[in-house]
């Protein structure tokens, strides 16, 4: 799965490049080029969407539902059950624990790093082992344990927003690589071409809040089409969607058909990849004029499913609204739905902030899951929860018996993940006594990548592009499947 | 390309107008000077076209694969034609321009010599178009008939009465016509040869015979079937649809049976074939082994139909019509299935108008495991059309209102494992019922309460209590290695060289140990503590 074909076209920069090497062979490609372009374009200049090349191996999972949330819940006041650490309340972190590991600038000015345990009771739901102790923030998607994979044994090498999700989206803390999103969007193409195949959703927090940067579903070195659309909540949910007002929709057609002609003839004279990038997307935007008002509009749902999703579901932006839209994208084919929540960093004030953040997102994610499942879309959807790092067990700032802080924690943290050929209600991995370290089954961000990949049907190492002269993938030089997750 | 199809066209130009002259010549034979004017610019014109003519018919002739007796005499009789064309022409000038009275007799007997070689030209032409023996047949002529048919042995032309119809008719025939007689057959005879008929098969072509009766192997009509389909002499060529294996080990049994055209040859039953017998436009005929064509693929990508299949199983194919669901109607859907069917593992017709003829395409598509009928109530009244479908595994039925109806289609099915029922409309007895019939089926119903947690922490109490640990007292680090010794190389470990294994770290003594470890952990398990 390899851009050959996209490699015989060519931007200005490499016909410079390619010249400077071999005048000759410049003309060979400047030569053949109007050929093949002719071959295989029709006569309104556009080339139909052609995906990488399809899978490497029968799948277990067609799409993908990646619930981040952005600014790194807590892992201990959530998933990593560690009551231990109860007695342990305001005494310093051990130096044999820590072991000398870089801090984050907020909290390496700290003379003291005293141990907060969490203040939220933990309860014990049956899963497909001995069972899982969860907190009582979450009741809801406790409630589903059974069908939930943890991963306790995370770890990453950021320990700031900006470059931990940049990793976890991109495989790299430098920006500038494609998104998850992106590279399925190339290797696996759309199954619903009205829609685009990598849709970003986008829920405002309650707690304190990081950038969002548009990048985290950019397409990087990719053909653009492959980015991510980020729907909006509010009238415009896809910006400049709307035709003005006086446009007729054939009027729209036949100014598309003159554009993709003339645009036609300057990729044959140019042979400039970025022209189809463009002619596709005004060519998804037209379709999407139809497709996205029936999607966003959710008078067909029923009382009951609504009901489901909670109180918010009608507020547009919300996450319960946004997990109901997700799910309405899945059932058309969308392969990639990427959800943020915002608001989980909590440096100050962690209790109060994480109580109204789980309650915004619990009920929901957890209607989702029971929504996919019963009509059937779980078992081919891949949902994926989770966040940049995790935090810390020691408080940044002021500890009291009923307030705390925690800072960025890279070592470690837990994810969780249901459907799409996961061995449901298993939990891989163990921390330390301070849920500090990763002392059994290290899962690291490239591993993660490899193996939703995996059950998407593609080979890591064999989904490529050629770019700056050397083949890039997700999971760049690294990754491996963590068998132990798939079912 | 284009040219050679003017012919039939073009050859009308100089019959008509040497037919014209002659007839002047005719009414008014006495005609002297200028009256005769005229008969040149004709001759003329019945030159350029007869010269266009020949053209046209030797690129048709060249792109058609012509050969054989009646094509090589049409040939010489054309340029035959066009010679004595040309000589009318000149002749005739001759005689306005000479006293010699015998130019005119010379031009008028050349006139007529051109007419009956252009004549029999065009006839055999004729025969070339539409069949040996076209007009002596219609006229009623017995004895006029074409080489082909003169060469066939009596005794195999004169079949019995049969009262069903014979191997060869039933299942042989059909394959010849589906596979070859579009190039072989009636209208066209590339290298002389045509299948279309038992005359014309035991006639053979330009190389001889092509069946040896009860010798498939020395029989030129299974040989270069057989041939790789690279090869040049491969038939059908490989741009060609292909026959099937079976349909060649069918040619070969009824050859080894002494290829007899009456009668029954026992353990040959007829194949099913392709529809068309004519080959397809767009290619989009393909074979199970090869998958579909890249032209059918490129056709439902332009209709906004999804396929999709893994590169290790080109036959596993998965369609999906989520962008036409709510557009498309039952006759684009089982079209689209149909042109699909042989490949099909998994369709998604979820929330579309799926009807009689998208399920009827379904059923008939051999492979398919899984069906997604979500949300799609019109096909809940032709739902029977897939009772009995062997291979399908999983059916989703969500939101369909089928009912209780849809009972009868679950309970035939015997590879089914998994059915998703939500608001399917079932009732409590017929889901009871289901289950009691199938146990080992999985039916997804959405109606699973959620689970209550089996144990709760009781109050929290925050406090110091616990021994403060010591330095001396860590806990081990995920990342210090289980080993002392390398398992490559039994040197002792260098801190530099960890990796993490099964979640166990593991020490190598160079940079190169890894590389080692990872191309078979197994191999190092003893190695290990």
């Amino acid at each position: 799965m390899t851009n050959f074909e996209s490699g015989l076209e060519c931007t200005r920069r490499q016909l410079f490049a390619s010249a400077g090497r071999s005048v000759g062979a410049t003309l060979g490609v400047a030569a053949l080029g109007p050929l093949l372009a002719s071959a295989g374009t029709p006569s309104a200049g556009l080339t139909p969407f052609r995906p990488a090349g399809g899978l490497h191996f029968r799948p277990r999972a067609k799409r993908v539902i990646y619930m981040h949330m952005e600014g790194a819940p807590s892992q201990l006041d959530l998933f990593d059950y560690k009551p231990g650490l109860r007695q342990r309340f305001q005494q310093e972190l051990p130096d044999s624990i820590r072991q000398g590991q870089r801090l984050t600038t907020m909290t390496s000015g700290q003379t003291r790093f005293p141990v907060a345990p969490s203040i939220f009771r933990f309860q014990r739901y049956a899963n497909m082992q001995d069972g899982i102790w969860l907190s009582e923030l979450l009741p809801h998607t406790a409630a589903l344990a059974k069908k939930l994979t943890f991963v306790h044994s995370m770890h990453t090498e950021a320990i700031n927003h900006e470059p931990g999700i940049t990793f976890f989206q991109t495989g790299s803390q430098q920006p500038g690589r494609p998104s998850f999103g992106a590279w399925m969007s190339y290797g696996l193409g759309n199954a619903n071409a009205n829609l685009p195949a990598f849709a970003v959703l986008i829920t405002q927090g309650i707690g304190n809040m990081q950038a969002l940067s548009a990048r985290f579903w950019g397409s990087g070195f990719l053909p653009s089409e492959h980015q991510g659309c980020k729907f909006r909540s509010g009238a415009d949910t896809v910006l400049f969607l709307r035709d003005p007002q006086g446009v007729r929709r054939q009027d729209r057609r036949s100014v598309l058909d003159l554009i993709g002609k003339l645009a036609g003839e300057e990729h044959a004279r140019t042979l400039d990849p970025e022209i189809h990038a463009r002619l596709a997307q005004y060519e998804m935007a037209y379709r999407m004029q139809m497709s996205v008002p029936e999607l966003t509009d959710f008078s067909d749902e029923d009382a009951r499913t609504l009901e489901l999703y909670g109180p918010e579901v009608n507020k547009p932006g919300s996450f319960a609204a946004n997990c109901l839209l997700a799910r309405r994208l899945t059932e058309r084919g969308v392969r990639f739905i990427q959800l943020y929540m915002r608001g989980w960093d909590a440096h100050n004030n962690l209790p109060e902030e994480i109580r109204a953040q789980c309650k915004a997102v619990d009920q929901p994610q957890a209607a989702l899951i029971v929504d996919l499942e019963r009509r059937g879309l779980l078992d081919d959807t891949l949902v994926l929860w989770g966040s940049e790092f995790g935090r810390t067990v020691y408080s940044q700032g002021t500890l009291t018996q009923t307030n705390y802080g925690r800072d960025h924690h890279p070592r470690c943290f837990t994810i969780w993940m249901a459907g799409g050929g996961i061995a449901p209600g298993i939990a891989l991995g163990k921390t330390d006594d301070f849920s500090y370290n990763v002392i059994e089954r290290p899962v690291d961000v490239h591993d993660l990548h490899a193996t939703l990949l995996h059950l998407l049907g593609i080979d890591h190492e064999r989904l490529t592009w050629r770019h700056q002269g050397r083949d890039f993938r997700l999971t760049d030089v690294s990754g491996r499947v963590v068998n132990e997750l798939l079912a | 390309m284009l040219l050679g199809h003017f012919h039939p066209l073009v050859i009308h130009l100089p019959i008509g107008l040497l037919i014209g002259v002659a007839w002047l010549e005719v009414i008014r034979p006495r005609a002297r000077g200028d009256a005769r004017g005229a008969h040149g610019a004709l001759l003329q014109l019945a030159a350029a076209g007869a010269l266009a003519a020949v053209a046209t018919g030797w690129r048709l002739g060249l792109e058609d694969g012509r050969t054989g007796d009646t094509f090589r005499c049409h040939r010489a009789l054309g340029f035959a034609t066009l010679a004595l064309t040309v000589l009318t022409w000149i002749a005739h000038k001759q005689s306005r321009g000479a006293t010699h009275a015998g130019w005119l007799g010379a031009y008028r007997w050349l006139l007529a010599v051109s007419l009956a070689c252009m004549g029999y030209g065009a006839h055999l032409g004729g025969t070339l178009t539409h069949g040996p023996g076209y007009l002596a047949e219609a006229l009623g002529w017995a004895k006029q008939s074409s080489p082909r048919n003169l060469q066939a042995p009596k005794a195999a032309v004169l079949p019995d009465a049969p009262t069903e119809p014979s191997t060869y008719a039933a299942a042989v025939a059909p394959i010849l016509a589906a596979r070859c007689a579009s190039c072989h057959g009636e209208k066209r005879q590339k290298g002389d040869l045509a299948l279309h008929s038992m005359e014309a098969l035991i006639a053979g072509g330009e190389s001889g015979p092509v069946i040896v009766p009860s010798d498939a192997k020395a029989s030129a009509l299974i040989g270069r079937m057989r041939l790789a389909l690279d090869d040049d002499d491969h038939m059908p060529p490989k741009d060609k649809p292909q026959p099937t294996e079976q349909e060649i080990e069918l040619l070969e049994r009824w050859i080894q049976a002494g290829a007899p055209f009456t009668g029954q040859v026992s353990g040959i039953e007829p194949l099913p074939l392709p529809k068309e017998s004519s080959p397809d436009p767009v290619g989009a005929a393909t074979t199970e082994k090869q998958g579909p064509s890249a032209e059918l693929l490129a056709r439902l990508a332009r209709d906004l139909v999804h396929a999709q299949a893994p590169a290790d199983e080109p036959g596993a194919w998965w369609l999906d019509f989520s962008a036409v669901a709510a557009s498309a109607t039952d006759r684009e859907l089982g079209a689209w299935l149909d042109s699909m069917r042989a490949f099909v593992v998994e369709v998604n017709l979820s929330r579309s108008q799926a009807g009689p003829l998208a399920l009827e395409a379904c059923r008939q598509a051999p492979l398919l495991l899984r069906l997604d009928l979500r949300a799609a109530p019109s096909a809940v009244p032709h739902l029977a059309l897939l009772a009995g479908h062997p291979a399908l595994e999983e059916l989703n039925l969500a939101r369909t209102g089928a009912g209780d109806a849809a009972l009868v289609l679950l309970l035939s099915l015997p590879r089914l494992e998994r059915a998703i029922l939500w608001e399917a409309g079932l009732t409590k007895e017929g889901l009871e019922q289901l289950r009691a019939e199938r146990p080992e089926l999985t039916i997804v119903t959405g109606d699973e309460a959620p689970a209550a947690a089996l144990e709760s922490e009781g109050e929290i109490a925050l406090s110091g209590d616990a021994p403060v640990l010591s330095a001396g007292a860590a806990q081990r680090s995920d990342l210090s290695p289980i080993n002392k010794l390398c398992p490559v190389s039994g040197q002792p470990i260098d801190a530099r060289y960890v990796i993490v294994s099964e979640g166990r770290a593991i020490g190598f003594c160079c940079e190169k140990c890894p590389a080692s470890y990872w191309a078979d952990p197994a191999a190092y398990a003893d190695k290990l503590p």
